[in-house]
C-alpha cells in the first residue's frame, strides 16, 4: 500500500489544506506537480480527473478529487472526524465557515489591483466582525483544548491553518483572540504539525507574482 | 422500500458532565436535571420534526429540502421575511457565522449547507455503507452542488451577467458533469449511483437535471441512461409526492424572490 500521492501544481491553492491535514495525521505522502499546462490535459485525458479538475488525490486505490470529499475521507481513514454523528456536523460546520474564509483570501491574488484593497478591508472586518469571534465563543464555551470533543479533529487543523494565513495577512487581526491563539499554540506544538511548520516539509510558501504566473499558465487563467 | 425510517439514529447526548456546547442546545431551556432525569429518553426531543430556517425560495436551502423529503422526513419551515427576524435570529446567538441556511435539528442549530446535507445524509442511511462508498457520494454530491449554486447565485447578477451564468451552467452540465454521471451508470449498469442502492448522490442528481432542465429543455438529448435515471428517481414514491404541486419544493428565482433576500440581508 503506497503512499497518498497528491497531483497539483507547486504552490498553496486548493490543496494546502489537504497537506495540512495528512501532515497533522503523521501520514508521509508524495507530490506530482504539474508544472506545464500538458501536463494538466495530460491528466484530464487519460481519464484521472472526475470533473476535469484537480486537487486530485490518489489514496487506496481511488483517484479522489473534489477538496472537501478528500478532506473527509482522510479525516475518516485517521480519526480526525469527532466520534458519532452530532461531532461530525460540529465539525463540518466549523470547517465550512474556517474554508468560507479561507476561499476568500485564496482569491484575493486574482482581485483586480483596483478592486484589492476594497477587498483586503472587507476579508479583515469578516476575519474580526465574523469568523473568529465564532470560533473564540465556541472555545470559551466550554473551555476545552479543541474545538470538539475535547480532542483533536480536523476543525482545529483547519482553523489553525487559516489562523497561519490570517496572521500573514495582518498579525494584529489575533489580538483580541486570546483562546484561539491559544489553539494556535497548542496545535503548532503538536509534534507532527511541528515538524510541518519547520523550513524543509513540504507546507508551500504564500504566492508571490511569480507562481501566480504559473499558476495562472497552467490553468489557462488570463 | 429505500429509506430508513425518519428517527433511526437520532442520538441523545447523555454526557455525565454538563458540557455546554453552544450548538447543541436543549430544545427544554436547561434546568437543574437530576442523573436519572437525564438518563430517561425525552419524546420531546425524539418527535420534534426539523425546523428550516431560510427565504421563501430555494437558494442554499433546497438541496436540504430535497433531501429531507426523498427520506419521507416531514419537516417545518419559518420564512424570513423582514430584517427584524434576521436581526432576532443573529441576536439570539442561533446563527453561528450570521447567516442562513438554519436547520434545527436533534438538539443542534446547524448552519453551512453541506454540513447540514452530510448530517442528514448519514442520519438517514443515504451516505454509503462505508468510507469508499461515503467518499463517492460526496464527490458526486459536490459537484452538483457547485451547479446549482451557480443557478442560484446568477439570480442576483444584472440581466446581462445573469444570461452568461445561466448558459455556462448549461455548458458545464452538457460538457463537464453530466457526462461522467452518464459514464457512471453506464459502467456499472445499475439503477443507482453508488453500491446499487439509493443515495444523497441519486438526490442531488435529480434536482440537478430538473434544475438545468428548466434552463434548457434538451439538455438531457445526448444522455439516454440519465434520462432514464430521471424518471426511475422521479418515480420513488417520496420524491413523487415532494414533485407534485402543493409540496414544499421551490419555484424558480424570480425577481421578487430577490428582492426579498436583498431586503432582509440589506445587500
Amino acid at each position: 500500500v503506497g503512499k497518498p500521492k497528491l497531483h497539483y501544481f507547486n504552490g498553496r491553492g486548493r490543496m494546502e489544506c489537504i497537506r495540512w491535514l495528512l501532515a497533522a495525521a503523521g501520514v508521509e505522502f508524495e507530490e506530482k506537480f504539474i508544472e506545464q499546462p500538458e501536463d494538466l490535459d495530460k491528466l484530464k485525458n487519460d481519464g484521472s480527473l472526475m470533473f476535469q479538475q484537480v486537487p486530485m488525490v490518489e489514496i487506496d486505490g481511488i483517484k479522489l478529487v473534489q477538496t472537501r470529499a478528500i478532506l473527509n475521507y482522510v479525516a475518516t481513514k485517521y480519526n480526525l472526524y469527532g466520534k458519532d454523528m452530532k461531532e461530525r456536523a460540529l465539525i463540518d460546520m466549523y470547517s465550512e465557515g474556517v474554508a468560507d474564509l479561507g476561499e476568500m483570501i485564496l482569491l484575493l491574488p486574482l482581485c483586480p489591483p483596483d478592486q484589492k484593497d476594497a477587498k483586503i478591508a472587507q476579508i479583515k472586518q469578516s476575519t474580526t466582525n465574523r469568523y473568529l469571534p465564532a470560533f473564540e465563543k465556541v472555545l470559551k464555551s466550554h473551555g476545552q483544548d479543541y474545538l470538539v470533543g475535547n480532542k483533536l479533529s480536523k476543525a482545529d487543523i483547519h482553523l489553525v491553518e487559516l489562523l497561519y494565513l490570517v496572521e500573514e495577512l495582518d498579525p494584529s487581526l489575533l489580538a483580541n483572540f486570546p483562546l484561539l491563539k491559544g489553539l494556535k499554540a497548542r496545535v503548532s506544538n503538536l509534534p507532527a504539525v511541528k515538524k510541518f511548520l519547520q523550513p524543509g516539509s513540504q507546507r508551500k510558501p504564500p504566492m508571490d507574482e511569480k507562481t501566480l504566473e504559473e499558476a495562472k499558465r497552467i490553468f489557462r487563467i488570463k | 422500500m429505500l429509506i430508513g425510517q425518519s428517527l433511526e439514529g437520532v442520538e441523545l447526548s447523555i454526557t455525565k458532565e454538563r458540557v455546554i456546547n453552544p450548538h447543541l442546545i436543549p430544545l427544554n431551556h436547561p434546568r437543574e436535571e437530576s442523573q436519572e432525569e437525564i438518563r430517561k429518553p425525552k419524546p420531546a426531543l425524539m418527535a420534534a420534526k426539523p425546523k428550516l430556517w431560510y427565504f421563501h425560495g430555494r437558494g442554499r436551502m433546497e438541496s436540504i429540502r430535497w433531501l429531507l423529503a426523498a427520506a419521507g422526513v416531514e419537516f417545518e419551515e419559518e420564512f424570513l421575511e423582514t430584517r427584524e427576524q434576521y436581526e432576532k435570529l443573529q441576536k439570539d446567538g442561533r446563527l453561528l457565522f450570521g447567516q442562513v441556511p438554519l436547520v434545527e435539528i436533534d438538539g443542534m442549530e446547524l448552519t453551512q449547507t453541506r454540513a447540514i446535507l452530510s448530517y442528514l445524509a448519514a442520519k438517514y442511511n443515504l451516505h454509503g455503507k462505508d468510507p469508499k462508498e461515503t467518499v463517492r457520494i460526496d464527490m458526486y454530491a459536490d459537484g452538483t452542488l457547485d451547479l446549482m449554486l451557480m443557478v442560484a447565485l446568477a439570480a442576483f447578477k444584472p440581466p446581462e451577467e445573469k444570461e452568461e451564468s445561466l448558459a455556462l451552467v448549461v455548458k458545464k452540465a452538457k460538457t463537464r458533469y453530466f457526462p461522467v454521471f452518464e459514464k457512471i451508470l453506464k459502467d456499472h449498469g445499475e439503477d443507482f449511483l453508488v453500491g446499487n442502492k439509493f443515495s444523497w448522490a441519486d438526490i442531488q442528481l435529480l434536482e440537478a437535471i430538473l434544475m438545468v432542465e428548466e434552463l434548457d429543455g434538451s439538455v438531457l438529448c445526448d444522455f439516454p441512461l440519465l434520462k432514464e435515471f430521471k424518471t426511475r428517481i422521479s418515480n420513488i414514491p417520496t420524491i413523487k409526492k415532494f414533485l407534485q404541486p402543493g409540496s414544499q419544493r421551490k419555484p424558480p428565482p424570480d425577481s421578487h424572490y430577490v428582492e426579498a433576500v436583498r431586503n432582509v440581508l440589506q445587500l
